[in-house]
């Protein structure tokens, strides 16, 4: 898979540089009559994202999940923070700009039938992106029959039709179609199989690994289902209130989880196993608001161990560049914070 | 008779106006409009190719009511004196001087308003044969 990366013409600087670095990204959204205040949707969000990895995101509804994904592709325009494509900030003169990077980046959206031009035959709307890319429309038809071939409908029995003529599996394949048709480095999967039942998420999952093999994909998927994210990222990075509480292996993350809410949301999956069924829920009550929210750790109100030092200071997501494979953004993880559980890293 | 049509598509243009703003603030927040602007499109192509198709639907089959509704109003104007001024002909105006030979010959009398019935209806046929045509699902 990566010799096929290696050979990519627009790849820079090989496999050790990141595709993507995002850098302290940060969206607040102003309410509106409410004095000044902002849905704080993003809030200081890093990371890295390598050459044909897939980096699961993980969170609650309302966390931030999707205004980050929108934020990658500049669909949303940051507050402040940096992104860097192969090593070109994207949108400053010095980097790339926005249109450049939108060739290199796309977007499956989670819900297939608003994603979709009702008015449009679904070979136009695949042909839409190559074809304001520059191509000639006979082009861009023959790219949009090729990539609908490849994501496993007959371009010539699914072209013509409309988006309402398919079903919720053919839709999403569709757009899977659409994303690919103008050939990105990097997909960004907004909880592409939740709106799917069981059957056709399993077809679209394996689809879409079937895909990043042959296109040799960045993928960032989005996702609230744990099983989902396990089976198909390397990474996983999880988010809490518009902030990253744990970044790191996914099978590191699932087997040794090391923030609390990360233990709390692997707990919450329904158990496979009849004799080790969850007895209560490890995690009570919503969400504090994102227009207040708390001080000092952001988990704090709902964390079991919280204490003094979770109300007053903000831990940091470890450092960077550390030696270890995964950080969490927890006090207890911190020798020096003088939480009394600190000592037990 | 000028007059008369300019004061009613001034009075009609804010609720078309409406009508056109609320189409397009419904398209503009779908995930197409999204997807479009992540391959790169510029707004202009976007309007052309994703949001006029889906705002002139509504708006064609809103002015298309409007027609009937209008060919009521000018009448009704008309018979009422603040149309159409005598030698211009208008099924109003003739409503409204027919109005003495009711008990003369009945049947005269009543033909202008069966004439802008009959066209009012038809204006709405067409209106509602607009909206099916406009539906991509029937």
């Amino acid at each position: 898979m990566h010799d096929t990366l290696a050979l990519d013409p627009r790849d820079r600087d090989g496999l050790q540089q990141p595709l993507l670095i995002a850098r302290d990204l940060r969206k607040h959204f102003p309410v509106k009559g409410s004095g000044g205040k902002s849905v704080q949707a993003v809030d200081g969000v890093s990371f890295t994202v390598g050459k044909g990895e897939t980096l699961g995101v993980v969170g609650e509804s309302g966390c931030g999940k999707s205004t980050l994904a929108r934020l990658l592709l500049h669909l949303v325009t940051p507050d402040a923070g940096e992104l860097v494509f192969d090593g070109e900030p994207v949108g400053v003169s010095a980097g790339i700009a926005v249109a450049a990077s939108r060739r290199q980046g796309q977007m499956v959206f989670q819900d297939s039938y608003s994603s979709l031009n009702p008015r449009m035959p679904i070979r136009d709307s695949v042909a839409f992106g190559p074809f304001v890319q520059g191509k000639k429309k006979d082009e861009a038809r023959r790219i949009a029959r090729d990539v609908l071939s490849k994501v496993g409908l007959d371009p010539g029995l699914f072209g013509p039709r409309y988006p309402h003529e398919l079903s919720g599996g053919q839709k999403q394949r569709v757009n899977i179609a659409r994303a690919l048709a103008t050939g990105p480095r990097m997909v960004i999967l907004d909880e592409p199989v939740s709106a799917l039942d069981k059957s056709v998420e399993a077809q679209v999952l394996n689809l879409l690994r079937t895909l990043k093999r042959q296109f040799a994909l960045t993928y960032v998927f989005i996702s609230h289902d744990l099983n989902v994210v396990r089976y198909l990222s390397d990474r996983v990075l999880v988010m809490y209130l518009g902030r990253a509480v744990e970044i790191g292996p996914i099978d590191a993350i699932f087997e040794r989880p090391l923030h609390p809410y990360t233990r709390a949301l692997l707990a919450s999956r329904p158990s496979m196993d009849p004799a080790r069924r969850i007895e209560e829920p490890p995690i009570t009550g919503d969400p504090p608001n994102p227009i207040d929210p708390p001080c000092g750790c952001r988990f704090h109100t709902r964390c079991p161990f919280a204490e003094t030092v979770c109300e007053t200071t903000d831990p940091a997501l470890g450092a960077w560049q550390g030696p270890q494979p995964y950080v969490a953004a927890c006090h207890m993880r911190d020798p020096l914070s003088g939480h009394s559980l600190s000592g037990n890293a | 008779m000028t007059n008369g049509m300019l004061a009613l598509t001034l009075v009609f243009i804010p609720p078309m106006c409406r009508v056109a703003e609320t189409a397009t603030t419904q398209v503009r927040a779908l995930d197409f409009i999204e997807a479009a602007r992540a391959s790169g499109a510029r707004t202009t192509t976007i309007i052309r190719y994703h949001v006029l198709g889906n705002v002139l639907g509504p708006v064609f089959i809103y002015a298309s009511s409007l027609i009937s509704i209008s060919i009521l109003l000018a009448s009704g104007l008309s018979f009422l004196g603040l149309g159409v001024r005598p030698p211009e002909p208008d099924w109003g105006l003739m409503l409204n001087t027919l109005r003495q030979s009711i008990y003369v010959v009945p049947l005269v009398c009543g033909l202008p308003g069966a004439a802008i019935f009959i066209t009012s209806i038809c204006c709405n046929l067409v209106s509602d044969g607009l909206r099916a045509a406009m539906d991509v699902r029937m």
